[in-house]
């Protein structure tokens, strides 16, 4: 006899026993799985988008932080850097989005934690003008040098700050956190310190309205500072804002700064602008052609209106600049207002590519023109 | 309570404390090892008692070994606590054991008339025949796979123990009913042409998790809370990390996966090359019992190929 099939060599196993008649359970296992797998796709593809997997965190009011019922002012001291040279916390982030935590480099989990989310958050976030001010709790082991080696691994500059254990004890108090305590070394001579675990934030109107935990998350920090830095009630100064400051790379020690300043408040006019970085700052404005520019003396600000800085564009020129302009740097501009008040903006510094992406299409220019 | 107390948990899960590589003991992973093996060993016993155990048996015996020794590493320390509540790229390393080695191992060691009495005694014949359809393996599989990796679902189910028991568990059975159309006890429920088997491997353990895994890998921000704000391990950051287990998720298996489907496309061409040289069931037969009684001197017929067995 010859058959088709190659030669059955396995040892047969018995078949087993015939299906089951019981069509209820396995239409249900059915069912379920499949809207198991359905919700489980549509939630999948909902997770990626807009960080959307960390709104079960949120509060009711839309953030990941807490606002304060009552702001407190920016506090006042004065500690040692990680150069060495003396920082006055108050003057030297007046008017800025500043971002303040107090840890030590030691710090096993928290610390690192809560610094490499913030800094990632805001390195993902080039548009934003932020300083991010680390203060120890640890001065025996946290030296300048220490801290400036270990804030540089971060992505973004990071003022480290330190200083005696009575002067630390008072910038505690004054940012009104509780007062760090070091536990017992062990044999080793290792010890942990028990600190806050706040990220206090400091709006350009110089007064605290935010506070964020430890858990704070990459995507719920990069959710929330572009809403805190465009939100007009925290960083207007007499009712006038600047957002999503920018600046090219320099070249021949000239760069330039770009940003929207809008007015909430009455009319008002940006007359002048100086940096501490470049002693030829200027304002420039560019022909509705394109071709021709020119310095000015004022830009206006008109009443519930705005003033767009863009590539070009109006811009603020820098000249002089003691220092060179890559990518990744900030550079700082305080625009002085006709109603008297300044405005001090931190600017990223980008690309020549994302500069020349910024470039606003002849469209929106003629549109925005109107 | 005293930090020994302390020590000694149910089983692995989120922790806030920094890594550090003293071993911890989770009573929970013994005591489902012990629930894996010693209702196997009972039955193993008995019928060498009263039948005697074959070869099958005895390499069903093996291969149920390596799929518990497979479980407890992904179960225990320091694997298991690495991925419950440090590392997303351990994480999807313990998926992968669960699934890739634990999960068809556990199904090797199952031989039919144990799962015949199991099916009989747990009235499981229905779910079973479901189970075994690969389509519905391909979907609970998956559908497992998507649902355990949504970043809700981890950082919720890691948070606890029982959660992460779940986790755990869910991934084994959806490596037990993955490998199922392949390797069910019962070779007539089993996929029978060779291509088939490779098309349902390529489309269930390679396809699939390209999705998911892609969209770890590309995203830019990290996903899971529980692994963000994990204490660092090393000098990985949470990114680097996530990067890691997307790929991981999207490449790691290929080499089971491959070498799965090679030796199911070796073993077709060996079976098709030994129908061309018997071209009858009957000349086969007549070959290897002259071979065995020596009958015909060797080289006068082709080798007779071992009997197969797996």
């Amino acid at each position: 006899m010859s058959i088709d099939a190659p030669p059955q060599l396995e040892e047969p196993s018995a078949p087993p026993p015939p299906p089951a008649r019981t069509r209820g359970p396995i239409t249900l296992i059915v069912v379920v799985g499949l809207v198991l797998i359905a919700i489980a796709i549509v939630a999948f593809v909902r997770t990626g988008d807009d960080s959307s997997e960390a709104d079960g965190d949120r509060n009711a009011l839309g953030w990941h932080g807490g606002i304060l019922e009552g702001a407190k002012p920016r506090p006042s001291f004065t500690l040692t850097d990680s150069t060495g040279q003396p920082y006055d916390f108050a003057a030297a982030t007046s008017g800025q989005l500043t971002f303040l935590f107090f840890g030590y480099t030691h710090c096993p989990d928290i610390c690192p934690i809560t610094m490499a989310n913030l800094t990632s958050a805001l390195d993902q976030l080039p548009g934003t003008s932020a300083r991010v001010v680390f203060i120890t709790t640890d001065p025996s082991r946290d030296t300048p040098e220490r801290l400036k080696d270990w804030l540089g691994g971060f992505p973004v500059d990071v003022v480290g700050l330190t200083g005696s254990v009575a002067e630390l004890e008072a910038a505690q108090k004054a940012a009104g956190v509780s007062t760090a305590i070091a536990e017992a070394p062990d044999d080793k001579g290792e010890y942990t310190v028990g600190h806050s675990a706040s990220v206090l934030v400091y709006t350009p109107d110089d007064q605290q309205h935010m506070v964020y935990s430890s858990s704070t998350m990459q995507a719920e920090w990069m959710d929330d500072i572009p809403r805190i830095a465009a939100d007009p009630g925290w960083n207007a100064v007499d009712g006038v804002v600047a957002t999503g400051a920018y600046a090219g790379p320099s070249t021949a020690g000239q760069s330039a700064v770009y940003l929207t300043v809008v007015n909430g408040g009455t009319d008002n006019a940006v007359v002048g602008v100086t940096s501490p970085d470049a002693p030829g700052a200027t304002l420039h404005v560019t022909s509705n052609d394109g071709t021709t520019m020119s310095g000015t003396d004022s830009l206006d600000v008109p009443s519930g209106g705005a003033a767009v800085l863009s590539p070009a564009g109006d811009h603020v020129m820098l000249s002089g600049l003691s220092r060179d302009l890559v990518e990744g740097d900030t550079v700082t501009v305080v625009l002085e207002l006709r109603s008297g008040a300044q405005l001090t903006v931190v600017a990223s510094v980008v690309s020549y590519e994302a500069l020349a992406a910024r470039i606003p299409s002849p469209d929106a220019v003629e549109g925005a023109t109107r | 309570m005293s930090d020994a107390i302390l020590a000694v948990q149910w089983w692995c899960q989120t922790t806030t404390a920094p890594w550090d590589w003293t071993p911890k003991v989770y009573l929970g992973v013994w005591v489902m090892v012990a629930l894996l093996v010693v209702p196997y060993a009972v039955v193993m016993v008995r019928r060498a008692r009263s039948h005697g155990l074959t070869s099958r048996d005895k390499r069903a015996i093996l291969w149920y070994s390596l799929g518990v020794f497979f479980v407890w590493s992904a179960s225990d320390w320091p694997l298991g606590t690495l991925g419950a509540g440090y590392l997303l790229s351990i994480h999807t390393v313990l998926y992968l054991i669960y699934t890739m080695a634990a999960g068809p191992l556990l199904v090797l060691g199952m031989t039919d008339w144990m799962t015949r009495g199991m099916l009989d005694r747990i009235r499981g014949w229905s779910i079973y025949r479901l189970l075994v359809k690969p389509w519905v393996a391909v979907l609970v599989l998956n559908g497992i796979l998507v649902f355990t990796h949504l970043p809700p679902v981890v950082d919720g189910l890691r948070a606890s123990q029982f959660g992460s028991f779940v986790l755990d568990a869910l991934w084994l059975i959806s490596g037990v009913v993955g490998w199922l159309p392949i390797i069910t006890p019962f070779r007539g429920d089993r996929i029978k042409a060779p291509i088939w088997k490779c098309v349902y491997l390529f489309i269930a353990f390679g396809a699939f998790p390209m999705l998911p895994g892609a969209f770890i890998t590309f995203s830019g921000v990290p996903l899971y809370r529980v692994y963000e704000l994990a204490p660092r391990f090393g000098d990985w950051s949470p990114l680097d990390d996530q990067q890691l287990a997307g790929a991981l998720m999207k490449v790691g298996n290929i080499p089971i996966l491959w070498t799965v489907i090679a030796a199911i496309f070796v073993k077709a061409a060996l079976e098709g090359s030994r129908h061309n040289r018997y071209g009858t069931v009957e000349e086969f037969d007549e070959a290897r019992r002259a071979a065995a009684d020596g009958s015909v001197p060797a080289g006068s017929v082709p080798p007779i190929p071992p009997t197969p067995v797996g």
